[in-house]
């Protein structure tokens, strides 16, 4: 089976700074895929390239076993790939229904004449913008939030409804850049229970995330990076003890490994 | 006062409109209709502005240069060839549309105080082509004898008349407007304004729709140019000089940007306003400059401004002080 993401070598260079160097990774479809590394390791780097925000400096990406590398955000997104942030980037002072309806924006079709005159068109795709948006909010437990601005909701709210938006693409393939960062533990929880609730629902999910409970709990698979490159795969258990891992992290020869 | 208004929406619109309409008759003097006149002008030039600068945040301070297209292909068009009028209003839009591609296509990188700058100099070299490409424009001498505009062979030459072309052209700039707000096309203008990469990660193509928006906007520039043109039956570069693209600028901030009704006070407000005080009428500009710094200290979010951007102020200043870390948002 052809996985629904891979990696082929992927570099990102900034001038002389290697921010991704020959990263190779491949995710089953249907997986969650963790993947981790110490700050500035490159990991949010390797997000951008693969939702098109940078072009590689070389390699490939894979989505669906079709080359993505290189194509525009909006393109990638309209293929399936969605994506949240690391540092909440919501429309603040939008409705938290009109930043979920803005995820049909490349699935629906009106123009000018339609929104002025309120053609058939036009209320047939509001129609299904209103109801698939609210459909979407359900999903994570947000609909009575509707009408509310994004920036009066609190913090732990805002990452879900970044995580509603992105739901609204209707992506087969999400990438989650910490979404559990600042938030407390019953949040994170309430979040892996999400994650899961939305992997059964046939989505391959891919999150970056520092939180290692969330992490061990919920990934089927992690790839570990350090400055750049991909130092461990495998298995929770597998990475959990790799010296290579325990190296990056805590430094070499600080903790003896048995 | 906000709740009132909007619960009783449209009975309030429908008695604005039956006022509009008598008005003419209430004022009963040519001087009064004719700043009525002026008044719907600004309307509709502030509201165009505010469809750039307020919701998908481009910042353009050189709108009166799109104006000035509109009203020059209006003038040449009229003078020339003996274009209708009616034909004119969309033909002079679409002219200032096309060139705010020429403005739009290589700035579409450029943002905020970058973006600004661009525009004041293409509405300055807009300004200094027409007053020196004599063969075309006729240069510092202007058009004059522009004709009145005719419907079904009835000569309207009466400030009335115009009065009531000009609220037809701002009641409908206003009602496609709002809807085109409040459509998909909006929302994305909207969602550009608040963050260009998440918009763009959410398949928005942000340079369509930054392109779709200058054109939108600068059409009602052309139109509004057009009416001027056959208004004043004479023109000349002088009467869009930056300080009417900065009128315009302030009429939206002091109403208030981002909202529908703002630039509509605003225009209002900064027209009338020099009327009253027409003794004083060297003071014009320093007039303006004390309504928008006294807006921005009172009340940053403009007249009218929504609840939502006031907010947006006070966070803006509260994050300031307590990570002493200046958000990328734009200064207004």
């Amino acid at each position: 089976m052809v996985p629904i993401l891979e990696t082929k070598n992927v570099c990102k260079y900034f001038g002389g700074l290697k921010a991704n160097e020959n990263v190779s990774f491949q995710v089953k479809k249907g997986l969650i895929y963790g993947i981790i590394g110490p700050n500035g390791a490159g990991k949010t780097t390797l997000f951008n390239v693969l939702s098109g925000s940078y072009i590689p400096t070389s390699g490939d990406v894979l989505f669906n076993g079709q080359s993505i590398a290189g194509l525009s955000p909006v393109k990638i997104a309209s293929m399936g790939i969605a994506r949240t942030f690391q540092n909440i980037k919501l429309f603040k002072y939008m409705t938290v229904l009109d930043n979920v309806k803005i995820g049909f924006h490349c699935r629906t079709k009106t123009n000018f004449m339609d929104a002025i005159l309120h053609t058939p068109t036009y209320k047939k795709t509001e129609e299904f913008a209103v109801e698939k948006g609210l459909e979407v909010l359900r999903k994570v437990g947000m609909e009575d939030l509707a009408y509310e601005y994004a920036s009066n909701l609190p913090y732990g709210t805002q990452r879900k409804l970044e995580i509603a938006r992105a739901l609204a693409l209707n992506p087969s393939l999400l990438l989650l850049d910490e979404p559990a960062a600042g938030m407390n533990p019953s949040e994170t929880t309430e979040l892996m229970d999400l994650i899961r609730k939305l992997n059964s629902d046939d989505l391959t999910i891919v999150v970056i995330e520092h939180d290692m409970k969330l992490i061990m709990n919920i990934c089927d698979e992690i790839t570990v990076i350090s400055y750049g490159e991909k130092i461990c795969e495998g298995s929770p258990k597998e990475v959990q003890t790799n010296p290579k891992v325990i190296e990056a992290y805590l430094g070499k020869g600080s903790i003896k490994t048995s | 006062m906000r709740k009132f208004i909007t619960e009783n929406k449209k009975v309030l619109l429908i008695a604005l409109m039956v006022l509009l309409i008598v008005l003419p008759k209430l004022l009963n003097n040519d001087y009064y209709i004719r700043v009525a006149v002026s008044v719907l002008l600004y309307v509709v030039l502030a509201s165009s502005l505010n469809v750039i600068n307020g919701y998908s945040g481009q910042f353009n301070i050189g709108h009166a240069g799109f104006y000035c297209v509109g009203a020059y292909t209006a003038g040449i068009l009229a003078t020339r060839f003996g274009i209708s009028f009616w034909l004119l209003l969309p033909l002079s839009g679409i002219m200032a549309s096309l060139f705010s591609c020429l403005l739009g296509v290589p700035t579409a990188r450029l943002k905020g105080i970058y973006l600004a700058i661009t525009t004041l100099g293409f509405s300055e070299i807009i300004r200094l082509t027409i007053l020196n490409w004599t063969s075309l424009t006729r240069g510092p001498m202007g058009i004059p004898g522009i004709p009145f505009p005719t419907l079904f062979g009835f000569r309207l030459t009466t400030n009335t008349h115009f009065y009531y072309i000009i609220l037809a052209i701002a009641v409908i700039m206003l009602f496609a407007t709002n809807r085109v707000l409040n459509s998909r096309i909006g929302r994305a203008w909207i969602a550009i304004r608040e963050d260009e990469t998440a918009a763009r990660s959410m398949g928005v193509a942000t340079f369509k729709y930054k392109l779709l928006n200058l054109i939108y906007g600068t059409f009602w520039a052309g139109v509004a140019g057009a009416f001027y043109a056959f208004f004043a039956s004479y023109i000349s570069a002088d009467s869009f000089i930056l300080d009417e693209g900065f009128s315009m600028l302030a009429m939206v901030l002091v109403g208030g940007q981002g909202t529908l009704a703002g630039p509509v006070i605003g225009a209002t407000f900064l027209t009338v306003l020099p009327e009253i005080f027409r003794s004083m009428a060297q003071f014009r500009l320093v007039i303006f400059g004390a309504a928008i710094l006294l807006t921005m200290y009172i009340r940053p979010q403009g007249i009218v401004g929504s609840g939502m951007l006031s907010k947006k102020y006070s966070e803006q200043k509260k994050s300031d002080k307590k990570q002493d870390k200046t958000g990328a948002k734009e200064a207004v």
